[in-house]
């Protein structure tokens, strides 16, 4: 990718489809990524083990076996970032892939953008997994890990203690989907996992604090069934444009 | 003896035969006279009469007993063959004779009255215990019906004032319950066959989502990709393939609609419900859509104090998505698309309005919007809401989503 120095990074696409394997290696390959590709389960094993990817992208429907096998044997040994592509409706499948560790997901259809950002995100995030600045901006928002002070345009923000929580738990993941599951362990911990609305009642009041128009938030996002998402940039080039003025 | 006929009146041949046992009696005891005190002659009587009333019942033992008498009289006491009494002490003769016999018939009597009921009542149960295990083999209600028809036919053979209610009624439970229990296996098979059908009705919808929306999302991506697939594209050709993307992704929602409203009809979507904020399902349809908006004006008005709503979040997105997709194809670029959404204690209304032509009178449908508004419809339904459309004076088209709202949950304290 344009902005990694060093050698290229390797990325393997493991789905039985040949024509989405061919455009995804396409889409990959112009932005500077090489590409390996497996159409088995049994083929992906190969690959993983001589290429060493830097990055999987990986059908949760294959052929031989379920994706989510594949998953799960990876992080008994490697955290190499996974990507999963789903043609699957159901949401409940995504969130079990997050959960087993799946770094973040496509559902079928998806377009080159989304799936050149989602590889962007972890791509960095592999290369500098840790440490972060401590300062972080996203549109008129500036967050302060050090400090502990959020801004919104200079303006002081004051957030209750969960929604810090929540924030900085997003802010760690930047640029990922970040379940339910996960964000309720982070926050409230294990034993609130199915305190759904709480969760939901305080990322509204974040969403209140730091978005311009809390009904259509262009940082928080909701992935629903799933979880959120913070991104530092408008997901869609043009969208901010189509708004109307506050 | 028959048990079928333990109860049964004493026939004239039981009162003969009595009546020959006293008789014989008489036959014995006459040549015995001279040897025998008349004392211990008259005890034989006695012992005729209990035989009898053991043998024949109660009747012919009344009978034994007076003829008992009769003949002692006639044949044995003096003057002989003559019932005339020459010596009145055997008036107590007679009287005690008569009394014992008729105690000893009375007593033999009712001893076989009682073996005779005991016979029967085992012999009812028996039949009863037969009827139940019948039923308990039978496997249909036709079966039941049959050894039913059977079993009444019996009954109403020995129809006779000595059958209780209580037998009947025991009867008739046995019918009840084996019929309740075929029903009741009749049911689970149907339930399971049921069962099975949705099962595969589920995979097949399943696998068709599946086996559609790969090849789908291969062609709008391979159209994308080409572009960047060799030296840049002509102008016209990057819109041809831009074109082709755009009506692959667009095939890949009207499919998506259709097995998703066939999965809904046939009841095999269960909805994941969960408490949200109403901005959230919006913010996330937003999100969703913005590729379809983001040639038009967007205008959310969302009143800050929205309760929560109990729903599925990613069907409701479906809802609002289906709703600005539509508005988005009516409306001219550049128009106007506004949602907003207003609550009362018992209702939630999310309002999308175009500035389009509004809906022709007999409602809008050219192609799509017919399936998709289908979708939302059904969506709704799931959800116990409904869906209105009208067209505003001042133009354009309304659709408004009207959700039932109920008490939400409690919240931790702290919540800002």
């Amino acid at each position: 990718m344009n902005e990694t120095r060093g050698p290229a990074p390797m990325i393997l696409v493991i789905d039985d489809e040949p024509g989405i394997r061919h455009f995804v290696r396409t889409a990959l390959e112009s932005s500077g990524c090489m590409v390996a590709e497996a159409a088995t389960a049994e083929r992906a094993r190969i690959e993983m083990a001589s290429r060493k990817p830097d990055l999987l992208i990986l059908d949760l429907g294959l052929p031989d076996d379920d994706g989510l096998n594949i998953l799960q044997a990876l992080r008994v040994w490697s955290g190499t970032p996974v990507l999963v592509l789903s043609a699957r409706a159901d949401e409940q499948d995504k969130v079990a892939a997050l959960d087993a560790g799946a770094d973040d997901y496509l559902t079928k259809p998806f377009g080159i953008p989304e799936l050149l950002a989602r590889v962007r995100a972890l791509l960095r995030r592999a290369i500098r997994p840790t440490d972060g600045p401590a300062i972080i901006r996203f549109g008129d928002i500036e967050v302060d890990l050090a400090e502990r002070c959020v801004t919104r345009a200079g303006e002081p923000v004051h957030l209750t203690p969960i929604e810090f929580k929540l924030l900085t738990h997003l802010i760690a993941h930047i640029g990922k989907v970040v379940t339910h599951r996960q964000l309720l362990t982070a926050v409230w911990g294990p034993n609130h996992v199915e305190h759904h609305h709480y969760l939901r009642v305080y990322m509204g009041g974040l969403r209140r604090k730091l978005e311009h128009n809390p009904g259509y938030p262009v940082h928080i996002l909701t992935e629903s069934g799933v979880g959120y998402r913070l991104v530092s940039q408008a997901p869609h080039t043009g969208l901010s444009d189509a708004r109307t003025p506050e | 003896m028959n048990p079928t006929m333990p109860l049964s009146p004493p026939r004239l041949r039981d009162y003969l035969l009595a009546s020959t046992g006293v008789g014989a009696i008489a036959a014995i005891g006459a040549p015995l006279l001279g040897a025998f005190d008349l004392a211990n002659i008259a005890m034989l009587f006695p012992l005729v009469v209990m035989f009898n009333a053991v043998r024949f019942g109660r009747g012919p033992a009344v009978l034994s007993a007076f003829l008992s008498v009769a003949l002692f009289d006639f044949f044995f006491v003096h003057p002989h063959f003559t019932f005339a009494v020459s010596d009145l002490q055997y008036l107590l003769t007679f009287s005690v004779l008569l009394a014992v016999a008729l105690t000893t018939a009375e007593l033999a009597a009712r001893l076989r009255h009682q073996r005779d009921m005991a016979a029967h009542g085992e012999h009812q149960a028996q039949r009863l215990y037969q009827t139940a295990r019948a039923l308990s083999a039978a496997a249909s209600t036709q079966q039941i019906d049959e050894i039913r028809r059977r079993t009444l036919a019996t009954l109403m053979d020995e129809a006779d004032d000595a059958r209780p209610d209580t037998l009947r009624d025991t009867y008739f439970t046995l019918f009840a319950t084996a019929n309740e229990r075929v029903r009741y296996l009749a049911d689970a098979e149907r339930s399971r066959v049921e069962a099975e059908a949705e099962r595969l009705r589920s995979a097949v919808l399943a696998t068709l989502s599946h086996d559609l929306r790969t090849p789908l999302t291969a062609l709008a991506g391979l159209a994308e990709s080409l572009p960047l697939a060799g030296p840049p594209l002509p102008a016209r050709q990057a819109k041809i393939a831009d074109a082709i993307r755009t009506e692959a992704l667009r095939t890949h929602a009207l499919a998506r609609d259709l097995l998703d409203l066939a999965r809904l009809q046939s009841g095999s979507i269960t909805l994941r419900r969960a408490w949200l904020p109403v901005e959230e399902v919006v913010g996330a349809a937003l999100q969703a859509s913005a590729g379809q908006l983001s040639g038009h004006r967007l205008d959310v008005g969302l009143p800050e104090d929205l309760p929560m709503v109990e729903l599925d979040p990613v069907l409701m997105e479906r809802v609002l998505c289906n709703l600005l997709d539509n508005a988005a194809r009516h409306t001219p670029a550049g128009g106007l698309i506004a949602l907003s959404a207003s609550a009362t204690s018992t209702e939630l209304k999310l309002v999308i309005s175009d500035s389009g032509p509004g809906l022709p009178p007999e409602g809008r449908s050219p192609s799509g919007a017919g399936l998709g508004l289908s979708l939302v419809r059904s969506i709704l339904a799931a959800h116990g809401g409904t869906l209105s459309a009208d067209s505003p004076a001042d133009g354009g088209a309304r659709f408004t989503v009207h959700l039932p709202l109920t008490p939400a949950p409690t919240l931790p304290e702290d919540c800002s």
